[in-house]
């Protein structure tokens, strides 16, 4: 029989942008109840990188607030927030749109997608992205929460948040602090620790000694702890698809809408993501040239736009002794779709699933890095995903994303993974939008005519529209409901 | 694409395997597809195959078969768990419920509460914590009921040729063609080796575009015409032999399978209606077919109604599955021992994939490609599983199980194993069978003492969670008492209403 698992007593994180004020916020909140005290020093190196920027979140964002027990709506009220359907996309071949939620249809007797590409060949099975009521809400501006009736259309959606992301930090911040992290800022710090033993302690400002039994290292590309002071390398992806970000802001848009845009651009993709009071624009840029075209274009908009040279890769591990890595002191998957808080935070929560104690456990850091390795995959493919095609040909995707797409492409099936990122029905509308089409569909739809299953999906998109038209504006969700009470729109 | 998915299909072999893909391709292909099965008496077919995990229910319900017809066509008992008798030490018992242990407490699975607390709980096992075990250590039966933390999986023992019987109806009713006679010539095409067509002994030719080998460990089309090699496992699983023997069946049938371990393999308990079927799994080199016979002889509950029927076996499987224009499935793609039934598992998980993966194109490099991808895998996570109940026995009365424990075994299983050992943790996989509940039954059953949990399970008040767990116990054990005995519930043809089936192990919970 073992003995008494030693429980981790004192963690530091150690950074000072978002990722470090949530992993904080996490960590206090689900261990502060099993006696862990959760320290926090603050560098300033870095800080203010975050001014100016938008968190595009999924819905996994809302799961987490209330698993931290952050009131959703003081947050989006603090962040100049609007809450979204999804994606639409503008590529070189349409629009469709890519909705958060499900379209909510029972197999019968195949999956619902597999009905489009029987009734479709080609483009046309985007209609698919069609019947989803978060798709037919957001097209006309409409919002309003999920509803628990499984009965109701309602029950399908799930919705996503825009904020302002230094506001985001600085609120997480306040509520770690709250709940009883101790913060200490500083202007320097140095860690003491090498690559046999881990981390011993950090000296903060020449002087303050900061220990801990374990350290979360979020001090951004320079990893300061797992990289530099325990040696954990980085190994950098060949290529990437986009080596700049450009980023400027936009006025707001009116009404405020409940999706974020992406638009195919010859140098590669813009993503406008609404605030209340702003646009943030994120241009994804191929290179050096396009990124001139791309600053000729903006003319004197342009100049006060930001440029962040971007890195791939991966350390070759996420957690080495009693350090932790997170977001970009980790790993660089590519943010195209998926923030560096969405990578962060599905590593912390699968760190905190498996939680270690203070005698090391060798074989659960191996399982962490294995898992976190198959995260980073299947994050980099989606990233790479949209790639496809125009920033390279399809035989220079990763290998494992060329197996699925051909698979997808033939017979309309996913190949599912581990740690999935994407809801089968996301990646199915992702894939459809951005260019592959099956060929084939399920054989048992074989025998049904094309004009029966029109009639059903006429329908069911008769029924999502006569619902989103009953549905508020977003504008009216957060100047009326007490949920989502918005900022004065100047 | 329509026109391209019109094929003559060709099942060669009518057992288990070939009567399911037969009734499955005739309720799901399309109606412009022709499905012949071609079987010969003379040959017969490997006529054992009792036990089944949940998924068979899913099988059932996607081809609109009705359970009590299916119980009472089929002789069926219900089947909740697995109990192990003998492989940690020689005395220990456990159950492989189809079920989880336990409602995670916050945040933290319960097998780490359990851990830390059951020092103070000698006189209860993890199987306490599972309904389904509860339910079958009683001898009891009822549907899983709608509190997902208390849910459950069931499956059926069955007899396994009127299971393939009730399909053959089920599937000649919807234009399945029947051919009696041994296939004695299989015609390939000369260009690129695909197969046209299987010729009979009476000289009929039966041309296909696509054919199904289920033609049993013969492996006719896929092993001895394409020359697909054979992997063999056993230096894992170093059984080779059974033998299998009905006797009368039970007063009081339960509602779970039993396998015991002896000195040189191990012995199954499954109780059906009509008989209970008994069998000997051992390693030839350990022990004389004859030696087995009269072992299993005088183990019997219950008087005998039939000879012995030696069958002969290595566990492993074909390099790929699919070759060419021809699918194995069954006995002829590989063969796993019986100890987690799960063979008939594997025949339904590829018939599903055949149709998903259907080659609508005469280029089939896709299909295959999917098909052998995903049937590999399946394979694997059933061979690692059974690997680890022969590698984690504790027992020292023999050569055969000092052996076994002392094996060097797969590298993912090894990770997995020290993995537990070091903090209890299941490794994460959510493809192919068996889910944290399944190992941790096995870890624990067996006696796999980990150094270490989750810390958060360390009670601050341990009186209270122990209290907390010897109320949980004692409720599910109340629930259990107040369920109808299995017997009566098979009496009356089987329950009422049957729920909804799904492709898990657990009845929801927990992935597969
Ligand atoms: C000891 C033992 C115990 C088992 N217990 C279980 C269990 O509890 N649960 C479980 O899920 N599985 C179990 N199995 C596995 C299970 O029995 C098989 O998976 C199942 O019966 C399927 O067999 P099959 O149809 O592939 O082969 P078979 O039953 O051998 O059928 C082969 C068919 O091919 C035909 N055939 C062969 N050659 C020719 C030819 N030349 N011409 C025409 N026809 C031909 C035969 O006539 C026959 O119809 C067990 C297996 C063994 C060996």
């Amino acid at each position: 029989m073992g003995s008494e698992p030693r429980a981790l007593q004192r963690l530091v994180v150690v950074g000072d942008g978002l990722v470090a004020a949530g992993a904080a916020v996490t960590l206090a909140r689900l261990l502060r109840p099993h006696a862990c005290q959760v320290m926090w020093v603050r560098p300033e190196t870095g800080r203010g990188s975050q001014e100016g920027g938008v968190e595009v979140a999924d819905p996994a964002l809302g799961r987490w607030l209330a698993m931290m027990g952050y009131p959703e709506s003081e947050l989006v009220r603090a962040c100049e927030g609007l809450y979204s359907l999804g994606t639409e996309y503008r590529t070189g071949a349409g629009t469709f749109f890519l909705p958060y939620g499900t379209h909510g249809i029972r197999p019968s007797p195949a999956p619902f997608e597999q009905e489009f590409f029987k009734r479709f060949q080609g483009a046309e099975q985007r209609a698919f992205a069609n019947h989803f009521l978060a798709t037919q809400a957001a097209r006309r501006g409409r919002f309003d929460f999920p509803v628990d009736d499984p009965r109701s259309a309602k029950s399908t959606l799930r919705y996503g948040l825009h904020l302002d992301r230094a506001a985001l930090a600085r609120c997480l911040g306040e509520f770690a602090r709250s709940l009883g992290v101790e913060c200490l800022h500083c202007k320097t710090f140095e860690v003491n620790g090498d690559p046999d033993s881990g981390i011993r302690h950090l000296s903060v400002d020449e002087g303050t000694e900061v220990a801990g039994d374990f350290f979360v290292d979020a001090t951004g590309e320079s990893a300061l702890l797992l990289g530099e002071a325990l040696g954990v390398p980085f190994e950098q992806s060949g290529v990437a698809p986009w080596r700049y970000r450009l980023t400027y802001q936009e006025a707001a848009e009116h009404p405020w809408q409940p999706r974020a845009q992406m638009s195919r651009e010859p140098w590669g993709w813009r993503r406008r993501a609404g605030l209340q009071g702003r646009r943030v624009v994120d241009c994804w840029v191929r290179d050096e040239a396009a990124l001139e075209q791309l600053q000729q274009e903006l003319g004197a908009c342009g100049e006060a736009a930001t440029v962040e040279v971007l890195g791939a890769g991966r350390r070759a591990s996420g957690w080495a002794h009693n350090c932790l890595a997170l977001g970009h002191a980790d790993a660089l998957p590519g943010e195209l779709a998926l923030s560096e808080w969405f990578w962060a935070s599905r590593c912390l929560l699968l760190w905190l699933e498996l939680l270690p104690d203070a005698t090391g456990r060798p074989a659960l850091r191996a399982e962490y890095n294995r898992r976190r390795q198959g995260l980073y995959e299947i994050l980099n493919e989606v990233h790479w995903m949209h790639a496809a095609n125009v920033e390279c040909d399809e035989a220079s995707l990763p290998e494992s994303l060329q197996w699925r797409l051909s698979v997808f492409r033939t017979f309309g099936r996913l190949w599912r993974r581990d740690d999935e990122v994407l809801s089968d029905e996301a990646w199915v509308a992702l894939a459809l939008g951005l260019g592959w089409h099956p060929k084939g569909y399920d054989v048992t739809l074989a025998d049904i005519g094309v004009e029966r299953l029109q009639d059903k999906h006429d329908t069911i998109y008769r029924t999502l529209v006569k619902v989103a038209e009953t549905m508020p504006t977003l504008t009216s969700v957060l100047k009326g409901s007490d949920k989502g009470l918005g900022n004065e729109v100047k | 694409m329509v026109t391209s998915l019109e094929k003559q299909v060709v099942i060669v072999g009518g057992g288990t395997a070939g009567w399911m893909t037969a009734a499955a391709f005739a309720r799901l292909l399309p109606s412009g597809c022709s499905i012949t099965l071609v079987e010969s008496e003379q040959i017969g077919t490997v006529g054992v195959g009792e036990a089944t995990i949940p998924h068979i229910r899913y099988f059932n319900q996607l081809l609109g078969i009705d359970e009590r017809q299916f119980i009472e066509a089929t002789q069926a008992t219900y089947k909740l768990a697995i109990e192990f008798v003998g492989w940690g030490e020689a005395s220990s018992r456990y159950m492989h419920p189809f079920s989880a242990f336990g409602p995670d407490m916050g945040g933290v699975d319960f097998h780490h509460h359990w851990l830390s607390a059951r020092g103070a709980l000698p006189n209860l096992s993890l199987d306490s914590f599972s309904l389904a075990a509860q339910l079958a250590r009683a001898d009891r039966f009822a549907p899983p009921p709608p509190d997902s933390d208390l849910g459950y999986g069931y499956a059926f023992h069955l007899d396994a040729s009127r299971y393939a019987l009730f399909l053959r109806r089920y599937a000649e009713a919807r234009h399945v063609t029947r051919r009696e006679g041994k296939v004695s010539r299989v015609v390939q095409a000369p260009e690129d080796g695909r197969i046209e067509a299987v010729v009979l002994e009476s000289g009929v030719r039966v041309e296909g575009d696509l054919f199904i080998d289920c033609s049993g460990f013969r492996s006719l089309l896929l092993g001895q015409t394409l020359g697909v090699p054979f992997e063999s496992w056993k230096r894992w699983l170093p059984c080779d032999r059974a033998v299998a023997m009905a006797s009368e069946p039970l007063d009081t049938p339960p509602s779970y399978t039993r396998s015991t371990a002896t000195a040189t393999g191990w012995q199954w308990r499954i109780p059906l209606q009509h008989r209970t079927g008994n069998g000997q799994v051992y390693a030839s080199d350990f022990l004389g077919d004859d030696e087995a016979c009269e072992q299993l002889r005088q183990s019997l509950n219950s008087h005998p109604l039939s000879e012995p029927n030696l069958i002969r076996f290595e566990a492993g499987c074909r390099a790929r599955s699919w070759e060419k224009n021809c699918v194995a499935i069954g006995l002829s793609s590989g063969f796993l021992e019986p100890l987690e039934s799960t063979s008939i598992y594997l025949i339904q998980m590829a018939i599903i994939k055949c149709v998903e993966f259907f080659p609508a194109a005469r280029d089939q490099t896709f299909s295959r490609e999917a098909f052998n991808r995903w049937m590999g895998l399946e394979y694997r996570r059933v061979r690692d599983f059974l690997i680890l109940h022969y590698h984690l026995n504790r027992r020292t009365d023999s050569a055969f199980w000092n052996g076994c424990a002392s094996m060097d075994i797969p590298d993912g299983l090894k990770r997995k194993i020290d993995l537990f050992r070091e903090s209890s943790t299941v490794e994460h996989y959510e493809q192919g069978l068996f889910a944290q509940p399944s190992w941790l039954a096995v870890y624990l059953g067996q006696g796999l003492s980990p150094e270490g949990w989750d810390s958060r399970a360390m009670p601050a008040a341990q009186t209270t969670m122990v209290r907390s767990l010897e109320a949980m116990a004692a409720r599910l054990r109340e629930l259990a008492r107040g369920a109808p005995e299995h017997r009566e519930v098979i009496l009356r043809g089987g329950l009422k209403r049957e729920p909804p089936a799904a492709m898990n192990l657990y009845g929801e919970r927990h992935g597969q």
